[in-house]
């Protein structure tokens, strides 16, 4: 842990050791020369030779106490000059500055941790660097059971907590602050990494879907190639051939052509679909009841098929979001459940407003989703089972849900279900 | 190497992709194969169990049950111990290949494979077996 030693009491404990030195030299001063006065004199004229030395031993511990002042004084003032050349830095920098005393109680902070954090420098310099934490954090401190300064200290992330209750990840990078060999208090910088956290969540996912991309490249395309090959030489083989059931191995083989070219274009389509699910497009207020009745007629003939039917709330709310991607995340849903399930199936759609936020529940009651497949079922391009889909449906639904800031949780309760939340996108900050 | 003891060579081809498991089983049928078809990896072990082939063609990415662990299942039984299994993947991670085939097939194919690739693949192992 790195650490940076200051002195900053009145007299530093090093010059209150000379001091005691000093003392301590003298008396001894008094005592050696007395006893060889004594005895080279025998005596005679001891008490002048005692007053003497007093008045010698007296003017040498003053001069040194003069001096050890003198010194400390310097000390002191050069202290306070490095300590306001340190809060004039302090007070230039962007990022919040701190210092704590041993007990994490905020002893100094520059303006721009009143700006980040929302509270006054009064406040602040009444408050414990714990309080600046969000609560998840607070626990993760009180679990390590020491000193919150040696807890803190060093490069660790944190979220913090605003006064408006808003949190943000920030890095602190600090270090204790030594009297003698005693850590006595924390000084150290507060980084905001939003940003940072952001892109890393950004790569991460785009590394995701790279590794989806690849594998649809790698194994989905490679299949109806695979086939269309196969079937190319086979047919090549048998047309010259005077074989039995010639013609409907043809046939046969023809039709395997035609399904596997019939697939590989709705893969590409679904993989440019995918990748543009990104692009917001025009925001605004969007209402899903009116998305649900277009469903409802754009799949008319297949829930009439299916002798499916689709349950709502009278109301579902009014997202603000761009309506290709409402319509996206409710067509998909419907779809996968008339896929996967027998005719007659129910969907229900319910709706309430949470913190703000937009809860839609989508279920159906169906034959649920196997265990076997719950764990990769948002991932793109992994099947749940060979029903002619791509794999991409369900992926494209967590990513619309994560793009309006979102989490979406699927379960089995008498059919599947699909938990998810809304943002406005307005709410989110984003303009489009 | 189509005919085993007067018989045609049986094969149980399992992968759960329609396409390529009808045009590898035409061309199959076509060199005077017997050729039959499961869509998963339970299924191809149920019909393996039923009726043991003369050599498994088995697909390595299918869902629920994959390749690997359906060769698992499969060497479980008694019967089915030798039996020659030939990998088909669309993987192109050698080193993770390799290891599948430390698991006691024969060989793999990578997709997309030809039909001619195919033949020479079962009739080389049948050959070995034979």
């Amino acid at each position: 842990m790195a650490g940076q030693k200051r002195d900053n009491t009145i007299l530093p404990r090093y010059y209150r050791s000379i001091f005691i030195a000093a003392f301590f030299l003298a008396v001894l001063l008094i005592l050696i020369t007395q006893e060889v006065y004594i005895s080279i004199q025998d005596g005679a004229s001891s008490k002048s030779l005692l007053a003497w030395n007093v008045l010698v031993t007296l003017a040498v511990v003053l001069v040194v106490l003069l001096l050890t002042y003198i010194v400390a004084k310097q000390l002191m003032a050069k202290q306070a000059i490095s300590e306001a050349k340190f809060r004039e830095l302090a007070e230039k920098l962007p990022d919040p500055v701190f210092e704590t005393d041993s007990e994490g109680k905020i002893t100094f902070v520059n303006s721009a941790a009143t700006n980040k954090f929302g509270y006054s420098k009064s406040e602040l310099t009444n408050m414990t660097v714990v309080e600046l934490m969000a609560e998840s954090e607070k626990g993760k401190i009180v679990e390590h059971n020491q000193p919150i300064m040696i807890d803190v200290a060093g490069q660790r992330e944190y979220i913090a907590r605003r006064s408006d209750g808003t949190e943000f990840p920030m890095l602190v990078d600090s270090s204790l602050i030594f009297e003698g060999d005693m850590p006595v208090g924390l000084r150290g910088v507060v980084i905001e990494i939003s940003e940072l956290k952001r892109m890393e969540d950004e790569l991460r996912r785009a590394n995701a879907e790279l590794k989806a991309y690849s594998h649809v490249v790698s194994h989905d395309l490679k299949n109806p190639l695979t086939a269309i090959k196969t079937s190319s030489e086979t047919l090549e083989k048998i047309i010259p051939m005077d074989i039995k059931d010639k013609e409907s191995l043809i046939e046969n083989l023809l039709g395997v052509q035609h399904r596997a070219i019939e697939r590989s274009e709705r893969i590409i389509t679904d993989l440019l679909a995918f990748a543009e699910t990104q692009e917001l497009g025009d925001l605004q207020p969007v209402d899903i009841g009116d998305v649900i009745s277009e469903i409802k007629r754009e799949k008319a003939a297949l829930l009439d098929e299916k002798h499916a039917s689709i349950k709502t709330d009278e109301e579902l709310g009014t997202v603000v979001a761009s309506p290709v991607h409402m319509y996206q995340l409710f067509s998909n849903l419907t779809a996968n459940a008339l896929k996967h399930n027998k005719p007659g199936v129910v969907i229900e759609i319910s709706h309430q407003v949470v913190d703000g936020e937009h809860r839609y529940l989508f279920r159906d009651n169906g034959k649920g989703i196997p265990e076997a497949i719950m764990e990769t079922l948002f991932v793109p391009f992994v099947k749940g089972d060979e029903t002619g889909e791509t794999g991409i449906g369900l992926a494209i639904v967590e990513k619309i849900v994560g793009i309006y800031g979102g989490t979406v949780s699927v379960y089995n309760n008498k059919g599947a279900c699909f938990d998810f939340t809304l943002k406005d996108a307005a709410a989110e900050g984003r303009d489009g | 190497m189509k005919w085993q003891g007067g018989e045609p060579t049986r094969v149980l081809l399992i992968d759960d992709d329609p396409e390529v498991s009808s045009s590898v089983k035409v061309a199959l049928q076509v060199e005077g194969y017997r050729v039959a078809v499961a869509s998963s990896g339970m299924q191809g072990v149920e019909m393996a169990a039923m009726s043991p082939p003369d050599i498994i063609v088995l697909d390595v990415e299918m869902p629920i049950m994959g390749g690997p662990d359906t060769l698992k299942e499969l060497r479980r039984n008694p019967n089915l111990e030798n039996t020659v299994v030939i990998f088909l993947t669309g993987k192109v991670d050698m080193e993770a290949m390799e290891g599948t085939l430390e698991g006691d097939a024969q060989g793999y194919l990578l997709k997309p494979f030809s039909t001619i690739e195919l033949l020479n693949k079962i009739e080389e192992n049948m050959g070995k077996a034979g």
